[in-house]
């Protein structure tokens, strides 16, 4: 029997540089069991500058130890920083096990230090386990969902995967957990920082692909017209969502395709939802019954949008979303940041539609 | 400038494939192959480049079995001016990493300024050879590219981040690009060259050509290993009864998309103001202004 590295298992950490990204805390859920099923200790690794704060949060949720890897060339996510540092604290430090967010950050780094450290990488599973013998078993999609398959990597260590956000169900936080918090050296210059970040866009969320939105609000038949349909644009501008349309609307021509959400459209699963004079016949409904929330505006009180509606509001939206509007841009005023201000200032009063022609 | 684009010979994944439990591969018989959807991005990048820096050259090079000699004559049909296929029985088998080792061999041999890559292979969809290739070579490189703009030795180029955010990179040459799919609009052959294409030399090289050694390619070279593959298993749900008052189309229709659970939600009736005011309130409450 080969001897195993007893570094543990450990999660590296997507973090934002004030709050640990959801993924993470699901990650060092997924962690901690594994770790107590081996008999070993599970760690977190945070990359940052100054992320000193995030240690006592990764302890509630799991986390023996913190490896804290700090310096102002870590602040933003740079390969050229972030892999070479990850690859010599595992080979120094012997995990058994490495799992990563498959994120941005994750889908781009763990190759690269699997790379480096010439092991095994099982992306975007669905899924880890221990196998009879021992090995960490990885669940992952192929050929295009229509198979999933089973990875291990049997000898080379550490045993590493990535892993979906939504895979496994984050752990309640313990208050009474705390973490070891470790500081890694990090020895690093600038010149080794071949890539150099220019700048971080923001789109803006109505020019936002309604696949990537976290909040969508849509319009559907019921608008009635290119001016209905702009007063869904209103509320989704003020409320920095994602405008999306049924395919009536598209069809009409007020809206454009690639804010279609339906059969023939994109299929969309945002925190909410909420559909404005949409009926809900099924075409539409199966691009966006995953949705988180759903809220549905429509007159007519038999309509099936409402059998998924968590908030049903039966009522003209000629009426109302004037109304929400109105009641929307007083929230922003009286907030008054600049952003607020911002929002405000762009807010128009011609339909997308007319404006691009 | 010299750039070299890595495509793939896939199994089409737009067709229903035969997938068995139990087995570790797909049988190959009956399949489709295509060249990589998302390779064609990278290619049509390639070709841009050529067309902006005259004097320039595509080398298309691909990892895989004879028959990716194919895909090969697919990107030379699309512009591509070389063709190079790395292939030897000992390259059976390979994981990502042990692939990315064949390909910075034969990229090493042919020199590159620029190396392009499709974000992933729809068929395994690891998305793991870019930036692996990326290390191996020592190349700065930059994954989930949206933009790529290249002027006096360097590249300017737009990452793709989560939640609608862009990065932009300054990234100096040579070095690597792994794009993401739309990226721009592939172009379309041309009779004259796609019927050259068809009779072009594809020249290989194989193990001993590229310098490697039998234990770092194929199964031997190989960390991850493929235990078995399955039809995905559905995420259980409780039984799905279609609502009789719908036609029987509708109800057909519910039923093949999995049925949508009834949310119980407030019903929310009254003047306008009410209304929007309660909707405000629901919208305030739950963060989502």
């Amino acid at each position: 029997m080969r001897e195993e590295p007893t570094g543990g298992v450990w999660v590296i950490v997507d973090h934002t540089g004030d709050e640990v990204e959801g993924i993470a805390l699901e990650l060092l859920g997924q962690a901690r069991e594994l770790a107590d099923r081996l008999g070993l200790s599970a760690a977190a690794v945070v990359l940052g500058d100054d992320v000193r704060g995030l240690a006592p949060l990764l302890g509630q949720c799991g986390a023996d130890s913190v490896y804290l890897a700090e310096g102002p060339l870590l602040g933003a996510y740079n390969p050229d920083a972030y892999a070479p540092l990850l690859a010599d604290l595992i080979h120094r430090e012997r995990p058994l096990i490495v799992l990563w967010g498959a994120t941005d950050q994750g889908r781009d780094l763990a190759p690269r230090v699997a790379a480096r450290l010439g092991t095994g990488l099982a992306s975007n599973c669905t899924r880890v386990d221990l196998s009879e013998d021992g090995l960490l078993l990885m669940t992952r999609p192929v050929y295009g969902g229509q198979a999933s398959c089973n990875v291990v990597c049997p000898q080379a260590r550490p045993q590493m995967a990535t892993l979906q956000p939504g895979a496994v169900p984050a752990k309640r936080p313990d208050p009474s957990r705390q973490a070891q918090v470790i500081a890694v050296d990090v020895s690093l210059s600038s010149q080794s920082l071949r890539l150099r970040l220019e700048e971080v866009i923001k789109i803006p969320p109505s020019a936002l692909d309604v696949t990537e939105a976290e909040v969508i609000v849509a319009g559907g038949r019921g608008v009635g017209s290119e001016a209905g349909f702009h007063l869904v644009e209103q509320v989704a501008h003020l409320m920095g969502a994602a405008v999306a349309a049924s395919r009536p609307v598209v069809d009409a021509g007020w809206a454009p395709y690639e804010r279609q959400v339906g059969l023939s459209g994109k299929t969309v699963a945002p925190r909410l939802y909420i559909a404005c004079g949409i009926s809900g016949v099924n075409h539409h409904v199966v691009g966006m019954k995953d949705s988180r929330a759903v809220v549905a505006i429509d007159q007519d009180p038999q309509a099936p949008i409402f059998q998924i509606a968590d908030v049903k509001i039966v009522g003209d939206l000629h009426q109302v979303l004037p109304s929400l509007v109105e009641r929307l841009r007083r929230l922003r005023q009286e907030r008054g940041t600049a952003e607020d201000a911002e929002v405000l200032r762009t807010l128009t009063d011609v339909p997308a539609a007319r404006r691009d022609s | 400038m010299k750039v070299v684009v890595c495509v793939a010979r896939v199994v089409d994944t737009d067709e229903p494939l035969p997938v068995r439990s139990g087995k570790v591969a797909l049988e190959e018989e009956g399949l489709r192959h295509v060249l990589n959807p998302a390779d064609e991005y990278a290619l049509e990048e390639g070709l841009r480049l050529k067309d902006r820096f005259p004097g320039s050259g595509v080398t298309a090079i691909s990892m895989g079995p004879p028959g990716s000699e194919s895909v090969l004559r697919r990107c030379l049909a699309l512009g591509a001016d070389h063709a190079l296929l790395l292939w030897d029985e000992a390259f059976r088998g390979s994981d990502t990493l042990a692939t990315a080792r064949i390909l910075a061999a034969g990229i090493r041999q042919v020199g590159a300024d620029v190396v392009l890559c499709g974000k992933r292979a729809s068929d395994g969809d690891t998305g793991q050879v870019g930036a692996q290739l990326a290390e191996l070579l020592d190349l700065p490189a930059v994954t989930s590219v949206l933009q790529l703009e290249v002027k006096d030795g360097e590249a300017l180029v737009h990452r793709r981040l989560e939640r609608g955010r862009r990065e932009v990179l300054r990234c100096p040459l040579p070095a690597l690009f792994a794009v993401e799919e739309g990226i721009n609009r592939p172009r379309y052959p041309k009779l004259r060259v796609l019927l050259r294409s068809r009779a072009a030399e594809v020249p290989r090289r194989g193990l001993a050509d590229l310098g490697l050694r039998p234990d770092e390619v194929g199964e031997m070279g190989s960390c991850a290993q493929v235990v078995d593959v399955s039809p995905p298993k559905p995420i259980t749900k409780g039984l799905f009864i279609p609502d009789s008052s719908l036609s029987p189309e509708e109800r057909w229709e519910q039923i093949v998309s999995g049925g949508m659970e009834e949310r119980r939600g407030d019903v929310i009736q009254g003047p306008p103001d009410t209304v929007a005011e309660r909707l405000l309130q629901f919208l305030t409450q739950n963060n989502f202004v």
